[in-house]
């Protein structure tokens, strides 16, 4: 990707991801890098970070005989991730409306 | 290398974290390993790079995370600052600018010590200067006593100020550990954001 990806950027679209559906980091790792071009090992302190912070909590899951990992929002991800999108939809206009020439709505 | 060596080596990387980083950080890459699947093990080793760069990556968001969350103090610096340390030199960097952070490092550290050094040494001067003219003032006691009350009574000014000063002579240093986590941070952040999906 030309464009230089964020760590809020990055917070968001993990966030964004689990709000849908518990995930485990393999299967995270790959939603995230279908949308952006992150390396392999970028997700894990990504998530160490968020768990810490309360936006997100794991359980434990067996699957084939061991376990899995998986990931889910809290009520203060939720509230994060919320923010998040705001901020986002501003940037995301400001953007278009220099490279598209359109309005700048406030 | 195979998934066995890797994981080891990856460990080995990361022994100065808590137990319990190091277990989650471990734990989350043999899952990783397992959801790839045996027969794709080269290609996952391949794609996470070399266990010093995950190492790395892992320590420098552990060392600035957990330096945001606690409260600040003097040893605690210490400990970000030498995670910093370790995770720039354990990142894997072209060798100039590994050179170049090294060097800025030791710079970095080299002044910071002789202020240091400076300032407690010039407490310590005004704090025992103080106290030999308290003595000296006792010695000519018996001599010529307004000489000698002249020497006490600067004596215990000099004293006085000197032991004012501790408190913000150590204020000030803790500041500078700071100083230097934040320094240390911004450098690890811009060599490190060149690299592909930098945090």
């Amino acid at each position: 990707m030309t464009f230089q990806l964020g760590s809020a950027l990055l917070d968001a679209c993990v966030l964004a991801i689990v709000d849908k559906e518990d995930a485990y980091g393999y299967s995270l790792t790959q939603q995230v890098q279908s949308v952006m071009d992150i390396s392999e090992s970028t997700l894990y302190p990504v998530l160490r970070r968020l768990q810490k912070v309360d936006y997100l909590k794991t359980y434990d899951q067996p699957y084939q005989g061991r376990n899995r990992r998986y990931y889910q929002i809290t009520e203060e991800g939720r509230i994060r991730l919320m923010e998040l999108l705001q901020e986002w939809q501003m940037y995301k206009q400001k953007v278009d409306c220099v490279l598209l020439g359109g309005e700048l709505n406030g | 290398m195979d998934r066995a060596s890797y994981l080891k080596k990856l460990r080995g990387k990361l022994y100065r974290l808590p137990a319990q980083e190091l277990d989650a950080a471990l734990a989350y890459y043999e899952e990783y390993f397992d959801e790839a699947g045996e027969e794709n093990e080269q290609q996952v080793i391949q794609q996470l790079g070399s266990p010093s760069k995950v190492a790395s990556q892992i320590m420098a968001d552990f060392a600035l995370k957990d330096f945001d969350a606690t409260p600040a103090s003097t040893k605690k610096n210490m400990t970000t600052i030498w995670l910093i340390i370790l995770a720039i030199l354990s990142a894997p960097l072209s060798l100039p600018i590994l050179a170049t952070a090294v060097a800025l490092i030791i710079s970095l550290g080299a002044v910071v010590f002789s202020f240091v050094i400076a300032i407690v040494a010039t407490g310590l001067g005004i704090f025992f200067g103080g106290i030999v003219a308290l003595i000296s003032g006792f010695f000519v006691l018996t001599d010529h006593w307004p000489t000698a009350l002249l020497f006490i009574g600067m004596g215990l000014i000099v004293t006085g100020s000197g032991v004012l000063l501790f408190p913000i002579i150590t204020r000030f240093v803790k500041k500078i550990g700071l100083v230097c986590v934040e320094v240390l941070a911004g450098l690890f952040k811009k060599i490190t954001k060149k690299r592909k999906g930098g945090l």
